[in-house]
């Protein structure tokens, strides 16, 4: 009887135990895990646009701060100076502008003037003619003298010449008109110059680009910055992220879009739901590099090799925020391609 | 609040009791004195524990010496008791 258990049982556990280990590896083919992985968020360095002495620092290292808020003030003294520099500029060149449109009118009167001299030049040779006309006919028949005839026609050509001049003047009045061109532009390069120093003066108040935390500010009030030197870094706090580092094996049973379940260490009874975004596609060789045109290999490689990992990405949803933190270890088990709500022991 | 030091294998109890009504599943790593052990190492001594008491269960009873190839029993016996805890921790089973 107990020879006959004994048989049973031992078979028993034989069978189940490769039940066992089949449902085992199948569980982690169908849901691959990585206990390496970060908690990771964008980080942006924060720099002034313009160099300048920071006057005040307006948020305390780790703070939250909304997107518009003020971070630090570069003193603005110079640039208001600037900028009222450039508006007297402006100024002198709408004062310029204002000069050449009256200077035109000038010119455009003494232009019509001309014009006015033409027509009379032209009334005076019309009249000459008809004189000279009158005259011609009379002096075969002995009613005015020869000298009387050549008068009228001097002073006929006489007028003729006149209205030459006439004509000439009025052209070259209308020529001298000039254009407003040159002083518009100046007034345009004036303008542009102000709203420059405008835009100056405006970012000596350095505004935080999105909500986030501030993090790495150990300088006081007073430091000499000059344009792009990091002050301190901002963590965007809307976007937070896990990377976890997955073998290239388990790679083909992840798809982006997949449900995943991230479990921050700092409390791992909180997991975290995600969503694969991406999957990286490379990382940096370390047994060949290339130096000056020419792979470097290395001669002793190894006969059992370590799978390589890449880096899986996982959007967050909701976070927690007080487990949130830029670097914090995390482990990441991925549930398949189904809804958040899966298991992930469907395979 | 447990100790620190008996956190797991009270993790590892209750997630026993609750098997089969808590879908969700237990992190695959569990901090201990502040480093991250892999929960197969925690589920495999579990594992082998169970087998330990099988076999003194089964020696009372003196089915011991009929068993075919005992220490392979054991061996296996071990290995799917760990596989079991580890299924009920990260909630397959």
């Amino acid at each position: 009887m107990r020879a006959i258990l004994g048989k049973a049982i031992g078979y028993a556990v034989f069978i189940g135990t490769a039940v066992m280990i089949y449902l085992a590896w199948s569980a982690g083919l169908a849901s691959p895990r990585s206990d390496v992985a970060e908690i990771e968020a964008p980080v942006i360095q924060i720099s002034s646009t313009v160099p300048g002495r920071i006057i005040s620092i307006a948020v305390t290292n780790n703070d939250a701060v909304k997107a518009g808020d003020i971070l630090f003030q570069i003193d603005p003294e110079p640039y208001r100076l600037r900028l009222e520099q450039a508006q007297a500029e402006l100024r002198a060149t709408q004062s310029e502008l204002a000069q050449g449109e009256r200077n035109i009118a000038t010119e455009q009167s003494n232009a019509d003037v001309a014009q006015k001299q033409i027509e009379r030049a032209q009334f005076n040779a019309d009249l000459a003619r008809q004189t000279l006309e009158r005259l011609e006919p009379l002096l075969d028949r002995g009613f005015v003298t020869a000298q009387q005839v050549d008068q009228a026609r001097t002073t006929y050509n006489d007028s003729l010449v006149s209205l030459d001049q006439a004509l000439q003047q009025s052209q070259g009045a209308s020529q001298v008109i000039g254009t407003l061109d040159t002083r518009q532009a100046q007034v345009d390069t004036a303008t542009a110059t102000v709203a420059l120093a405008q835009r100056d003066l405006d970012n000596t108040t350095v505004r935080a680009p999105f909500d986030g935390i501030v993090t790495g500010l150990t300088m006081p009030a007073g430091q000499y910055v000059i344009t792009g030197q990091t002050v301190f870094a901002m963590i965007d706090t809307s976007q937070w992220e896990a990377v976890a580092f997955f073998r290239e094996t388990e790679l083909p049973n992840i798809a982006v879009g997949d449900a995943a379940e991230v479990f921050v260490m700092a409390n791992t009874r909180v997991p975290v739901r995600g969503t694969v975004s991406a999957i990286g596609w490379g990382v940096r060789s370390a047994d060949a590099a290339t130096i000056l045109g020419l792979p470097i290999v290395s001669n002793s490689l190894n006969w059992v090799k370590v799978a390589k990992r890449f880096p899986v990405y996982v959007e967050l949803h909701e976070p927690p925020t007080d487990l949130m933190r830029v670097g914090a270890s995390a482990v990441v088990v991925i549930q398949g391609a189904a809804d958040a709500d899966d298991d992930g022991d469907a395979h | 609040m447990l100790p620190r030091a008996i956190r797991p294998a009270a993790a590892i109890a209750g997630a026993l009791t609750l098997a089969g009504c808590s879908a969700a599943g237990g992190p695959p790593s569990i901090p201990i004195f502040g480093s991250f052990f892999p929960a197969w190492i925690i589920c495999a001594v579990g594992g082998i524990v169970v087998a330990v008491i099988i076999r003194a269960l089964l020696i009372a009873l003196r089915i011991d010496e009929h068993l075919p190839a005992p220490p392979l029993v054991y061996l296996c016996l071990a290995i799917s008791g760990g596989i079991g805890f580890w299924m009920i921790w990260s909630g397959v089973a």
